[in-house]
Order: C-alpha cells, then structure tokens, then sequence
C-alpha cells in the first residue's frame, strides 16, 4: 500500500513536469501550427542554469526564476531569428528548424559541458514531511505543488487576460484575428516567452530529482509531443490533464510492469492511437488545409 | 438514367449549416450553372460531390451509383472532375508535367511497370506527354509546357487547373468560379473553352459569381443562398425570379 | 533536352562512376573506410528521399529501419547460424513487414502527426532494441560474419565490400531514377504538391504513401543487413533519433526530392568530418547547424538551390 502511494505521489509529481511541458507545446502549436522540438533544450538548459548559478551561492529556488527569466528570452530569440522567418514557408520547415534548434543546443551543451551527469543540489531534496507512515521528500512536494500552480496558474492567464485571449483566438483562427486588428506577432512573441518560461520551469523544478546531462530533455519533450496528439493539439486542458495522467501511467508501470521499458509506454500508446484516430484524440476528421 | 443527382444534400459544420436539403440535378451533357451570394454553399455542393466533405445527411447518386461515402479518388475515377475556386496546382513541377499527372486515371503502370519497362509502361510513357500536350493546346497553354506551373500568369493557371482536371477524361467537369480573377477578354476566351468542352460530350456544373456570365452560357441554372436551393429554371425564369432579385439585393 | 546533351551527360556520370571504382587505389585505407561508411549514409538517403523526398513526408525514423534490418540479419546469423546472404535477405524481408505494418496507421494521420509518429516509432525501436538485452546484446551486438564468398570473391576485406556497396548504390539510383520518371514518381510529388490535389486526379494518396513508406524502410532494412556484415558488430545507436536525424539532415542539406541531392547531401556531411577529423561530439552539433542553416535560406537543399540559380547547371543534377 506504501508502495502504490509512493507510486502514485511520484506519478503526480512527473505529471506536473509533463503538464507544464505538455502545455508548452501545445501552446506553440496553437499560434504557429509548428510542433517545437527545441523547448525539450530549454528545458535541459534550465537545469544546468540551476547548476552552475547554485555553484555560485544563489539559493535553488531563485535559480529556478532565473532559469525562466533566460529561457523564455531565448525563446523569443528563436522565434525571431528562425521560426518567423519559416512560418511563410510550409509547414514542416518549422518542424524541421525546431529539430535542428534542438540538435545543435543539445550538442552544443555536450560539447561545453561534457556528457556527465550533475547533480543540482536542492536543499528541499533531504527534507521530508512525514504524513502518517509516509515520507514525502519536499522537493517533490515543491515540484508537484509548483508545477500544478503554474501549469493552473497560466491557464487562468489564458483564459483571462487580454493578451491571453489574444493568443487563443490566434490559435483558433489566424486570419479572422488578423482581421479584428490582432498583432500577430506580439501573440507569437508572448507565446514563444510563456513556452519558454513554462519548459524553463519544469526543467529547473526537475532538475534535483534527476540529474542533469545534455540528452535528459529529448524523453520529456518527446513525450510532451504524445500528450498534446493524445490531448488535441490545440486544447491546454487536454495537455495538462494527459501530462499527468502519463506522468502516472508511467510510474505506476514502472513499479508494476517494467523499469527499463517505461519511456515506451507513452510512444507506444501514441502509435496505438494514431492507428485507431489518425487525427489524434481530439482533432477534428476534416481536411485541415 | 439520371446522371448526376443529389437528394437531401446536406452538411453541417456544428451549428453551422453549410449546406441544407440540396437536391441537384445535371444531366448528361448540359451546362448548369450554380449562383448564389458568397457563403451560399457552392463550394460546399463541390465539396461534397467530389468526397472532400462527408455529408451530414443525404445521397449523391452518380450514373446509376451511390457515391455518398466514396473517398476522393474514387469518385474521380468515376468520371468526376473538379477545379477549384483558389487556384490550386501542382506548383513546382511544369505545366505539362501539371497535365500528365492528370492522365493518373487513365493510365495503369504501377511500381511493377516503372521499375521494369514493361509494354504497358513503355507505351504510357511514350503517349502521355504526346495526349498531355494535345490537352494542352487545346486549352491553349502549349507555349508553356517546359515552364514552372508557378510562373505562368493568374489566368493561364486558372486555365491549366482546368487542363489537369480534362486529363482525367470525366465524364462531368465541375467548374469552381473558373473566371475569378481574370480580365474580360480572358473571361471571354474561357468561356469559349467551356463551350468547346460541352461539344465533345462532358456535362458541365458550373459556380458563377458573375450572373451575366452564368446566363450566357447556361442551359439551366441552381440558386442557391444560405446552402438552400431557392430557384431553378432557364436563365430567362431566373433573371425574373422574385425570390432570387432578393436575394442578390438583399445582401448588397 | 537533346539527346546528344544526354549521352554527353551519361559519359560524365560513367566518368564518376569510374573514378569510384578507382578510389582504392588512390586513397589511403583510413579514407576507405570512411568513404564505404559514407555510402552507406548514400544508400539511406536514396531509401529516406522515396517517402521524404519525393512522397514530401518527413519520417524520422529511418535509422530505426536501418537498425531493424543490421539486427535482425546480424542476429539471424549469430543465434542461428544462419549464414550471411539468407539472412541479410531474410532480415529485409522482416524489416519490410515492420515498415508497412507501421506504416497503416501513418499513412492516415495528417498535418504534423506522420513525423510524430515516425519520431515516437524510431524512440519505441531503440529503447527495446537496448533494454531488450537477451535477445540483442544490449549496447551492442558482436561476432557477426562476414558474408559468404560468391565464386571466387569473398567479402572479408573492406575492399572488396566497397565494390559491393558501389553495385547496391547503382541499384538504389536506378530503382529511384525508374520510379521517379514513372506514373508512380508523378503521383507522389502530386501528393507532396498538393495531396487534395492528387486526390483528384484519382491517386490514392495513401496507397501511394504506404508504398513509398515501405519500400524506403525495406531499402533501409537491407542496407543495415550490408552493415551488420560490413562492420561485424553493430549497437544500438543506429536506430537512435540521433542517427535518424543524421540521416534526415544530409537528405535535407543535400537536396531532398532529388536523386542527386541523396547522393551529395550524405557524402559531403559524412565525408567532410571524416576527413577534417572532426570529433564525432561536434559533428551532430554541425550536422543540426547545417540542417537549421539550410532550412532557413536554401530550403531545397544544395541541388534545389544551385537548380534554382543556374538551369544550365541543373540539368547535370537530377
């Protein structure tokens, strides 16, 4: 019974890093239709920003803000210097570029920092809260606690905020935004900054519970990819809700089923659908053009 | 034997109605035209003859056969062709390559043929070039075979949309606003085209924005506003129709 | 084009051709070597170019099809004794089931979701491929022949294995070139223009996508079978989204949708490294820079770009 409770606790926990990835990528989607690849890099500088800044004596969670302050400029800076340029083009080129963001700043980090695993030091990771005869450590607690709250958080903001409703009807309908006097690129500039804030967020929060290397965003991201297919590209509640339920699946599978196979379960469960819904979960059956 | 006809066509997009009731009629070898506002559902009619929309409600009947639920393609190898109100081409290839690729229909080599010169093969691949350049003369584009479909004028795309879909030998040719965005004398030119088109035996359904046009060259023509049929007649009936003078009026 | 142009054109490639065929007597043999991987990497692009290139659908998993094919002919021959040329046959056969079994529910999904799924697939691939350590060895697979002789050749040296690669490159070039200039290469660069569009002029866009699917994985599957008896030993990496992506990028950056593009692309990004002694560590990062760099101001890639500046010059890459 401990075991499932712990289970489940860590399930949540991976499920708020998942959400807030999740949602970061369907955030993107929505305004530009291109799926971005490169947020799984944000989310693996995030973490190294949290390492090497706490070598310098700044407290873990202000190296989280910090984190999220460089990470969402950077994805602004990718959107202007190459999904812009590429969103005249077709479709997949945005794809495409966002692969090769994501290949060049995972490579890059290789290259500067060396393939070895860190490990972030957070002082919330030898705390722990004893609730009955459970021991939850506290950087769990701060990661599910704040995840969730951030993941919730911005959805309010989308939902409530001028800029927010903004964004979705981009989402919804570009042109017929366009044409209510929308600025299309102020939309996919504070798109681009909340994506990187939110993949920035979870890769700091995650950061002490797995250890740091170059290659740890590829997994989440590919996952976050799943969760939005699952969820319908363009919908945050689905992405949210399927972060978590993945986050989970595969923990619970992973203490059940098998350890070493449980990246597979999400990309197995994707293939599954898509042979089912070839238009995803939620998507629509009509021809997209 | 009827030959093309729809009963009850219907589509809705969820509260949307794009398309209510519709019951068309084309017979073999006549030109009917369709007019309507915008947004009456002419497209809509296009779309859901030719399978790119599946029907909400309703029947499409074609030579004796129920197309309804028919995909796409299967619909053309029936004998239907369309073109498209936003010119729509094969952009990087050229104009006769364009033309070729609609030959698709009428041709049969597969991965088999193509990688061992088969008979069959060989002879396609001898004779499309030569029927994808009558087509194309005969649409007058021949001086622009070898050219990039994307770097030929407005009107000679509009044209060669209309070549690839008379490549596919259909039986009915369905014409989505072909005059949209050229000049009177082309207009004229194309219609001329139509005319052509009609003598050697392919029906025509035609989309018009411009009436005159339309009455010109219809022998029967569909009104349609709000994705219902309100009128149906010679031109003659229509240009007289009360229901459909307030229709045109009631929008400007 | 003239025909005197074309035999003109055909004298040049044989020149080519010849200077291949010439190559080990000129290079060193840490060239060679280089040079027999880099038409493997040749081999993946004319495969990769059916469904990326000519069909317009990006697949990132092809190094999971050229893994497919190294282990399950590597692993034919090491736990059944199977000898080489049953098995590279055998495990092309099975590496072309998995490719068209994948590729049913592919072909059906729209927009982004084909180069998800195949992204999600070739993950799938490489983590059993690791984690199934009975069966596959784990990080590698090891003791693999050679294949058997046939006459009085054998295949034990890298020389004579390059000779072998030459003849199955010539294979893919014409299997690509017959396809291309077919009914069946129009109806897949219809689907790439416009699919809607090829639709009505009765292709079924999803046969076809299949079909170019599955011949790509099973061109794939047989040149990882080559590999598995070229290099003795294979692991799991060549079916990681690392190498997929290597793959994907030289097609890009070569030219994707042009047959001389899959041939350039893949041995200028393989070969330039190589011969600069490029460590492998900084190669993915120039392989993505290239991919990001080509992609934003050449999008055709190297032959698209010099076809678009100069037809002169675009009529010698086809």
């Amino acid at each position: 019974m401990e075991e499932l409770v712990q289970q489940i606790a860590n399930g949540l926990v991976l499920g708020s890093t998942y959400a807030l990835l999740a949602f970061a990528v369907a955030l993107i989607f929505g305004v530009m239709y291109v799926p971005n690849f490169a947020l799984g890099s944000l989310y693996m500088l995030a973490a190294y920003v949290s390492f090497y800044t706490m070598d310098w004596g700044v407290h873990y969670l202000f190296t989280i803000i910090l984190g999220i302050v460089i990470m969402a400029v950077l994805a602004i800076i990718m959107e202007l210097l190459v999904f812009r340029p590429l969103a005249t083009g077709p479709h997949a080129s945005g794809f495409i570029g966002a692969l090769g963001l994501f290949v060049i700043l995972e490579n890059a980090a290789f290259v500067g920092v060396g393939p070895e695993y860190r490990a972030i030091r957070s002082p919330y990771v030898d705390m722990a809260l004893e609730i009955g005869t459970i021991k939850l450590t506290v950087q769990l607690l701060l990661v599910f606690l704040a995840g969730t709250g951030l993941a919730i958080g911005a959805y309010f903001w989308l939902l409530k905020t001028k800029m927010g409703k903004q964004i979705r009807a981009v989402s919804q309908n570009k042109e017929a935004a366009t044409l209510i006097g929308i600025d299309i690129n102020w939309v996919n500039f504070t798109a681009f900054a909340a994506s990187g804030l939110l993949a920035a967020a979870a890769g700091g929060l995650v950061g002490p519970l797995a250890l740091a290397n170059p290659a740890m965003g590829m997994m989440p991201i590919t996952k976050a990819f799943v969760v939005v297919v699952l969820g319908g590209m363009g919908s945050i509640p689905g992405a949210i809700m399927g972060g978590f339920i993945l986050g989970l699946v595969e923990s619970l599978g992973a203490g059940y089923i098998s350890s070493a196979y449980k990246d597979c379960f999400a990309f197995g469960v994707l293939v599954l659908v898509l042979m089912i819904k070839p238009t995803g979960l939620l998507g629509t059956t009509e021809l997209r053009e | 034997m009827t030959f093309l006809t729809t009963r009850s066509l219907s589509k809705h997009f969820g509260g949307v109605i794009a398309a209510d009731e519709l019951d068309i009629q084309v017979d073999q070898g006549e030109i009917v035209s369709v007019i309507g506002p915008n947004g009456s559902g002419k497209s809509t009619l296009f779309n859901l003859i030719t399978g790119i929309y599946k029907p909400s409600k309703g029947s499409i009947v074609f030579r004796g056969e129920d197309i309804t639920r028919r995909k796409t393609y299967e619909i053309i190898n029936r004998g239907i062709a369309r073109t498209f109100q936003a010119t729509r081409l094969f952009s990087q290839i050229t104009v006769l390559e364009n033309v070729m690729t609609g030959f698709h229909r009428r041709t049969g080599t597969g991965v088999l043929g193509a990688l061992i010169k088969t008979g069959m093969s060989r002879r396609e691949e001898r004779e499309t070039p030569q029927r994808a350049l009558e087509v194309l003369e005969f649409m007058r584009l021949g001086h622009t075979k070898d050219r990039p479909a994307a770097s030929i004028s407005g009107a000679e795309q509009r044209r060669l949309m209309i070549a690839i879909a008379l490549a596919t030998n259909p039986h009915i040719l369905l014409l989505d606003e072909p005059t949209a965005g050229v000049s009177a004398e082309e207009a004229k030119e194309l219609l001329e085209l139509i005319s052509e088109i009609q003598k050697r035996g392919i029906a025509i359904l035609l989309i018009e924005h411009n009436m005159k046009v339309a009455m010109g060259i219809s022998e029967r023509m569909i009104v349609l506003n709000f994705g219902k049929k309100i009128a149906e007649g010679t031109p003659q009936e229509i240009a007289q129709n009360e229901v459909v003078i307030e229709a045109y009026l009631g929008r400007d | 084009m003239d025909k005197q142009w074309m035999w003109y054109r055909r004298g040049v490639y044989l020149a080519l051709l010849l200077l291949f065929i010439l190559m080990p007597l000129m290079l060193k043999r840490y060239h060679m070597t280089a040079l027999g991987t880099g038409l493997f990497y040749v081999l993946l692009g004319l495969s990769l170019n059916l469904i990326t290139g000519f069909a317009g659908r990006i697949s990132i998993c092809h190094g999971a099809f050229f893994g497919i094919g190294a282990y399950a002919c590597g692993l034919l021959i090491v736990k059944t004794g199977m000898h080489f040329w049953p098995a590279l046959f055998l495990g092309t056969v099975i590496t072309g089931i998995i490719t068209f079994l994948v590729g049913i529910p592919f072909v059906r999904t729209k927009g982004p979701y084909f180069a998800i799924g195949t992204l999600c697939f070739g993950a799938i691939v490489s983590l059993i491929i690791l984690n199934w350590v009975s069966l596959t060895g784990g990080i590698s697979l090891r003791g693999i022949s050679s294949p058997a002789g046939i006459g009085s050749l054998t295949f034990r040296t890298m020389g004579t294995y390059y000779y072998l690669l030459l003849v199955v490159v010539l294979l893919y070039i014409f299997v690509s070139h017959r396809l291309f200039h077919s009914r069946v290469g129009r109806a897949l660069i219809a689907i790439r223009e416009d699919e809607v569009l090829a639709e009505c002029t009765a292709v079924n866009a999803r046969n076809y996508k299949l079909m170019a699917f599955t011949v790509a994985g099973l061109l794939a599957g047989f040149a990882g079978g080559l590999y598995a008896g070229y290099m003795r030993a294979i692991d799991p990496g060549l079916a990681g989204i690392g190498h997929s992506f290597t793959i994907l990028a030289m097609l890009i950056v070569g030219g994707s949708g042009t047959i001389s593009g899959a041939i350039i692309g893949p041995l200028i990004l393989w070969l330039l490294p190589e011969f600069l002694m490029v460590a492998a560590d900084f190669r993915l990062l120039i392989y993505g820079g290239f991919l990001l760099l080509v992609i934003i101001f050449m999008p055709q890639g190297i032959t698209g770009q010099l076809r678009m500046i100069s037809p002169a010059i675009g009529r010698w890459l086809p």
